[in-house]
């Protein structure tokens, strides 16, 4: 069920009704509730998914809770590498399996002129496996390290792993900070309802106004660009870049407002990152579950920085990034994506100035500096050529695309500019907000301003619907 | 929670109210460009040239007397045939149409503008304020985009805006609105491309659904055959031309499509007698002629549009 559908507005009244004014005395009947309507919301794709992610929170409710009451060291260890063995493993199956087949088929028939005849098997990848089996290795490291006690109530456990705000595309929740909810009684509170139904507008305008919209332009250019000029390619790009923003970030913001209305707090997923500065505060900004994810559970384990040479740090880099762009899909393009980031990332870490820009650009400012908006506009640049490897379908594609670029035709005025003006209007709503959690975060505006801002945006998604794609990082 | 719901509840009666007005605004609007008189063209056009990208990429009706070319890249025969009464209708002086007309046009690979979820609204809101009510049934598809489009099409909620604004604001503003002006209006379109790629592709597209052959578009054959009794019931002659493709595309339409495609030709020769059938499928041209397997360019574009003037056509 997508959030920007007619039965997920039918689903969330029925949950939220039930939720708030008939099991709102009882914390157990609320999670129960949570747990059956996510079950419900996932399932409304493909039941089969079911089986899936109820293996996955049982196998690891089960290693925790036995992890935990176990005092050897060395069996903990071995519980805790069960868990990492069946999640990851299930995940190499149904996201990588074929994807590796193929590769060693291809290379073994490149060097030796026959295949290795592994077979690909005919699977469907289950949608969001990579977000929630992220979540429960989350769980079971956590508690193999004593920073997290073992859920004793199966069914809070199973309603936190299939929390449906944020089952299918993050954020990518911790344990930690999402677990200790579901044991405390929550109360409904007013402004951060009203809070969390602002997000929702804003997530659903971004969504559905820009990442849709722009995504329509984004398909024509990828899919021949061999038709279009230098100069329209490049929009393409920067579409691109809007469009993949919108839509995941867009996600996330419906996603933090629903669990909001809930009376849950998750994590912030974006943080403005095309207001960035460098690469490192790049990847501050963008997808922050993840890149903490990885920082805290594959980065830091590693070595980290902190690590006496030069070429181990750089294997610490490469090897997260990679990672990182694997996690995305099973396609060369994403390794390679990888590949560049670390690449443009590792300078900066190797002179100590991946953390120079902690603070957020134009502080205190309404507009940035001059200097500031030359390192914004140099790393959007950067980040942008890197999508093109991130949205083609082979790093061939990539490289045709970014060729057919840099040709004379650039120097002309490209014509497909229909997704200009409110990708403008989403530049200057950010830009003021870049210190809040999102852009009609705690407007100052009087009443009739914020109502009027509201109406329009829904007056636009109103417009701007029918034309809707399907959220890009569920294929993750 | 009180308070909350109080507070939604007004928000919700505001939207509705909002909503409400302008659907009354705009359904006027709407009205006011849709009328017949802003369909009208060059009293001296007396030939009009619809379809898709192949009567687009090949016919200049620069060259061709009185004409005017309006084809419109990926057009359905559903769409081709509501375009088409619309503009019978605002101008009675046409004696000509003519229309490409190949076999992967009655393939239900042309459905996919109608039915798949990423195609239907693009087509839906370029075409929607055609449609009669049989025409959307005739749409009709399980998905959101549909449900959504169907209820602003139903309920005057405005549409896509990018493609009507230059209309909206023509007529807010009293200025004559041009046909070009309209979002399924196309033109000729001359390309001096040459670009070979992979000649599965667009035979993937036409004709073939993950892998499997696809059958005959029983959508796009009822609004052809609509087209061509339009044509008859309005005495115009009506003029199919099939646009040269590769051999190498050719070559590879199934054998279905092919035979099927022979059988409705001969059925609306036997129908239709006035029914003038030309085919430059497998006219000789240099591969320099093709801006892909299934489109010339403009060096091709010059030799058939040069051909069709040689045809029994009185242009006048």
């Amino acid at each position: 069920m997508k959030f920007t559908s007619f039965e997920f507005i039918i689903f969330f009244i029925i949950v939220f009704t039930i939720y708030w004014f008939v099991f709102k005395n009882s914390i157990r009947k609320q999670n129960v509730l949570i747990l059956i309507s996510s079950y419900f919301f996932y399932g409304y794709w493909d039941y089969r998914f079911l089986s899936l992610i109820f293996i996955s929170s049982l196998l690891d409710f089960l290693l925790a809770k036995k992890m935990q009451s176990e005092d050897n060291e060395n069996r903990r260890k071995g519980m805790l590498i069960i868990s990492l063995i069946s999640n990851i493993g299930m995940l190499g199956v149904f996201k990588y399996y074929n994807f590796f087949s193929n590769s060693f088929n291809e290379m073994y028939q490149n060097l030796f002129g026959n295949d290795l005849g592994f077979v690909t098997l005919n699977l469907i990848l289950p949608i969001g496996i990579s977000f929630y089996t992220f979540q429960t290795l989350s769980y079971t490291i956590d508690v193999y390290r004593q920073k997290l006690k073992a859920s004793n109530d199966p069914i809070t456990f199973f309603a936190y792993v299939s929390f449906f705000p944020q089952l299918v595309a993050g954020p990518i929740e911790r344990a930690v900070n999402l677990l200790p909810q579901f044991e405390k009684e929550r109360f409904f509170d007013y402004d951060r309802a009203k809070d969390g139904l602002r997000q929702i507008l804003w997530g659903v305008f971004k969504k559905v106004v820009i990442a849709d919209n722009v995504g329509t332009y984004v398909d024509q250019f990828y899919n021949n660009p061999e038709l279009y000029s230098g100069s329209n390619l490049a929009l393409g790009a920067f579409y691109f870049a809007f469009q993949i923003y919108c839509d995941f970030s867009g996600y996330s913001d419906i996603a933090i407002g629903t669990a909001r209305m809930f009376g849950f707090n998750l994590m912030k997923n974006f943080n403005y990152p095309y207001f960035s500065r460098d690469i490192g505060e790049f990847w501050r900004r963008w997808h922050i579950s993840l890149s903490t994810w990885f920082r805290d559970y594959l980065y830091i384990p590693l070595g980290g920085s902190k690590v006496d040479s030069k070429a181990r740090l750089f294997f610490n880099v490469l090897t997260i990034f990679i990672v990182s762009g694997l996690w995305h899909g099973a396609n060369w393009t994403f390794i390679v994506w990888g590949f560049l980031n670390a690449m443009l990332f590792f300078p900066s870490i190797l002179t100590g100035r991946n953390r120079k820009y902690l603070n957020t650009i134009g502080d205190g400012n309404r507009f940035p500096s001059f200097k500031e908006i030359s390192k914004m506009f140099l790393t959007f640049i950067m980040v942008n050529l890197l999508w093109i490897f991130f949205r083609a379908n082979t790093v061939s594609d990539a490289i045709i695309y970014i060729s057919n670029i840099f040709v004379e035709s650039f120097f002309t005025m490209p014509t497909k500019l229909g997704g200009i003006p409110m990708i403008v209007l989403l530049i200057i709503m950010e830009w003021r907000s870049r210190t809040k959690n999102h852009a009609l975060e705690n407007l100052q505006e009087k009443r009739f301003i914020r109502w009027g801002g509201y109406i329009s945006l829904i007056m636009l998604i109103i417009i701007f619907t029918g034309e809707e794609k399907v959220f890009i990082y569920f294929q993750f | 929670m009180n308070k909350f719901l109080r507070q939604i509840s007004f928000f919700l009666v505001v939207i509705i109210v909002i909503i409400f007005i302008s659907a009354y605004f705009y359904g006027n609007l709407k009205n006011n460009y849709l009328k017949n008189k802003n369909f009208k063209i060059n009293i001296e056009t007396t030939t009009l040239i619809l379809g898709d990208s192949h009567s687009q990429t090949t016919f200049d009706d620069k060259k061709i007397p009185h004409s005017k070319n309006i084809s419109f890249h990926a057009e359905h025969y559903i769409f081709t045939y509501f375009k088409l009464l619309k503009i019978l209708s605002a101008n009675p002086q046409i004696t000509n149409v003519v229309l490409s007309f190949g076999p992967h046009n009655i393939s239900q690979g042309s459905d996919i503008s109608l039915f798949s979820s990423q195609r239907t609204s693009r087509s839906f809101a370029r075409y929607f304020m055609l449609l009669d009510a049989n025409g959307v049934k005739d749409i009709y598809s399980p998905s959101q985009n549909w449900r959504i489009n169907y209820l602003k099409w139903k309920y005057n909620i405005p549409f896509q805006l990018k493609l009507e604004a230059k209309l909206i604001i023509k007529v807010l503003q009293q200025k004559e609105i041009k046909l070009r002006d309209y979002p399924f209006i196309g033109s000729f379109h001359s390309s001096n491309k040459h670009v070979f790629k992979d000649v599965s592709t667009p035979i993937k597209i036409h004709y073939y659904s993950n892998g499997n052959e696809l059958k005959k578009s029983e959508i796009a054959l009822k609004y052809f055959y609509k087209i061509i009794e339009l044509c008859d019931e309005n005495n115009i002659k009506l003029i199919l031309v099939n646009t040269p493709q590769h051999k190498e595309y050719r070559n590879l339409i199934p054998q279905y499509f092919v035979s099927y495609y022979k059988k409705t030709v001969y059925k609306v020769s036997q129908l239709y007698p006035n029914v003038i059938y030309i085919d430059y499928s497998d006219y000789q041209l240099s591969d320099s002629c093709f801006g892909d397997y299934h489109h010339v360019n403009n060096i091709g574009s010059e030799i058939i549009t040069n051909e069709l003037l040689k045809s029994p056509i009185n242009y006048k």
